[in-house]
């Protein structure tokens, strides 16, 4: 018995919409923050799994995301599903200004986002209050729509799911991973590493400024500890670390993870950091790309072998 | 105009320790390819021994100095054999250390909330004099003191990194590992050694931490990683004279920055700086 990755996406997203018919899928923010990162955990590995670019900066862009849907509300009343889309917009032409970033190789790129990131997060504490409404941050509360802001977080999470599974199924897959392994023997087979590099960019920007938008509207509320939270930053890069990179499912087992920690409400907790750290410092050192590659790798064969006898 | 002057003095004074900040993260990126995120982390645990020495024994600061660099010494040989060794292994070690030690970084930063509490620390080292005049400006003797140690800490290690013979074995590995293992040197042991001489780097810094006025805080161990990282960047990662560049760059900037702009205005600036700098030159100023 052989699930395909086609349709345990399917039943993921089948699951998602039925939950969001339910009282406790309304009720309770679990569900979307679970599809929050399982699409933040797609971008983070369509960029680091397949292309080989550590996107540590992401959170700068779910800030510019959030921030833009909370000043459009607050200066020109636009309503969160336009704003969340002019978000978006404007966290692709941020990436697009960044540009040259991606000539840098390895850890200089890593670094240079995560330098990103800062700039953004000093640059929204800097801007003048009556643009950003200061420390005590923009409400939202107008628009306040638990319902549509889950399904339209189903949408984006379906989305991402899909596009990075047929990226996964088509050449473009390979052209990504050809990168990831050496860029100057994929240039010379005939793949524009640039516009692959790009693409997934773009993407990843993308995904991550609607995300940032949507979990503005989805909490009705827009400030700098929400905006650039560095629990938010944590999960999106260590979920799918966890989970495993390189694959489509990975990250999104990654997300599961999620569960205890949200149920328990141990997010801030310094125990729970204290292990959570050491787990993915685990992850990484013994385990190398991640749970579900080192399943793939090690049980899955060592099964077979047994049952095979 | 003194204002300037006075300025880039201070930016100079407060760069000469931003050098051995990043000094740490180049030697350990340029032996073994490892990025270590949790160095600022490190530094901080420097800074706690040298703290809960104060507290608990009364101990002078100036010997705690010593006590954190043999300390971070031992670490940094432990932290070696235990987690960067595998890492070393893995598929891509730069990019997987990153995230590893992010990780551990993390979990440094939680310990310190657990053991020491969330509360600021700082360590009084009373001097005789308590400010010298330097072009007509009066400063701290701390900092001036600060400066003087951290250039003797690097001069020191320039000297070890070309006189002896392990400095040359180290230099040898950075320009090319399997050269150097070609001509017989233990490159494991080279990585090792690298590695505790980094950490210790960054223990004497954060000892040093209370001289420049900075507190010792659980959270604040990643924002002298950033710090380092610019300094080690801007430089290039793998070349010392780049990072004493860098170094001294970052101060000189933070420091004329803050003289024209508000006081937190500086990390956005360097952050654009180093953007720049590093979109123009994709592997730092001074790459080898």
């Amino acid at each position: 018995m052989t699930l395909e990755t086609k349709h345990s996406l399917f039943l993921l997203i089948f699951f998602f919409l039925i939950i969001g018919l339910t009282t406790i899928g309304q009720s309770n923010p679990l569900f979307f923050y679970l599809m929050l990162y399982i699409a933040m955990g797609e971008a983070f590995n369509l960029m680091y799994g397949y292309t080989g670019y550590l996107p540590f900066g992401n959170i700068g862009f779910f800030g510019i995301g959030a921030y833009v849907v909370g000043i459009l509300a607050f200066l020109y009343g636009i309503r969160p599903p336009i704003s969340i889309l002019i978000g978006a917009m404007v966290s692709m032409i941020f990436s697009l200004i960044l540009y040259p970033t991606l000539k840098l190789k390895g850890i200089y790129f890593a670094i240079c986002s995560f330098l990103i990131s800062e700039a953004v997060a000093i640059a929204i504490r800097a801007a003048p209050f009556e643009i950003t409404g200061g420390p005590t941050g923009i409400s939202l509360v107008d628009c306040y729509n638990p319902l549509y802001s889950y399904y339209l977080m189903l949408l984006v999470m379906a989305s991402i799911l899909i596009i990075v599974h047929v990226i996964d199924k088509t050449e473009k897959g390979l052209a990504l991973k050809a990168i990831k392994e050496n860029v100057l023997i994929a240039e010379m087979s005939g793949v524009n590493s640039n516009k692959y590099k790009l693409l997934a960019w773009i993407i990843n920007t993308t995904v991550v400024g609607i995300c940032g938008g949507l979990t503005a509207w989805h909490i009705a509320y827009v400030n700098y500890e929400i905006a650039v939270s560095p629990v938010i930053s944590l999960n999106s890069i260590f979920l799918p670390i966890i989970g495993g990179t390189g694959t489509v499912v990975g990250p999104v087992l990654g997300a599961f993870f999620y569960i205890p920690m949200g149920t328990i409400g141990l997010q801030f907790s310094n125990f729970f950091l204290f292990i959570y750290g050491v787990v993915v410092l685990l992850t990484v050192t013994f385990l190398g790309e991640g749970l579900l590659p080192a399943v793939q790798r090690h049980i899955i064969p060592a099964l077979k072998k047994h049952s095979g006898e | 105009m003194s204002a300037i002057v006075s300025a880039i003095v201070s930016g100079v004074l407060i760069g000469c320790f931003y050098t051995i900040v990043g000094l740490g993260i180049s030697l350990i990126y340029g032996v073994m390819k490892v990025t270590n995120f949790a160095h600022g982390d490190f530094l901080m645990l420097g800074g706690y021994i040298a703290f809960l020495l104060y507290a608990s024994f009364n101990l002078n600061p100036f010997l705690s100095i010593p006590i954190a660099m043999a300390t971070l010494f031992i670490i940094g040989l432990a932290v070696y054999e235990a987690v960067v060794r595998n890492l070393m292994k893995t598929r891509n070690p730069e990019e997987s250390s990153l995230i590893a030690l992010y990780g551990m970084s993390i979990s440094l930063s939680a310990f310190y909330f657990i053991l020491c509490g969330a509360d600021y620390r700082s360590i009084p080292y009373t001097l005789p004099v308590s400010s010298i005049s330097i072009l007509g400006t009066k400063f701290l003797t701390t900092w001036v003191l600060g400066s003087a140690l951290s250039i003797a800490i690097a001069l020191g290690l320039f000297q070890f990194l070309h006189r002896t013979y392990t400095g040359k074995a180290i230099r040898a590995v950075i320009s090319n590992v399997d050269e150097a293992r070609c001509s017989g040197i233990d490159v494991n042991q080279v990585c090792r050694l690298a590695f505790a001489i980094g950490l210790a780097v960054a223990g004497v810094a954060g000892a040093m931490l209370p001289l420049f006025q900075q507190v010792i805080n659980p959270a604040g161990g990643i924002q002298y990683t950033v710090l380092a990282f610019m300094v080690a960047c801007i430089g290039g990662l793998n070349n010392p004279l780049g990072v004493t560049i860098g170094g001294l760059f970052v101060g000189v900037c933070q420091s004329i920055s803050n003289f024209i702009l508000p006081g937190y205005m500086w990390p956005l600036v360097l952050a654009l700086i180093a953007i720049i700098i590093l979109s123009i030159r994709p592997m730092g100023l001074l790459y080898r």
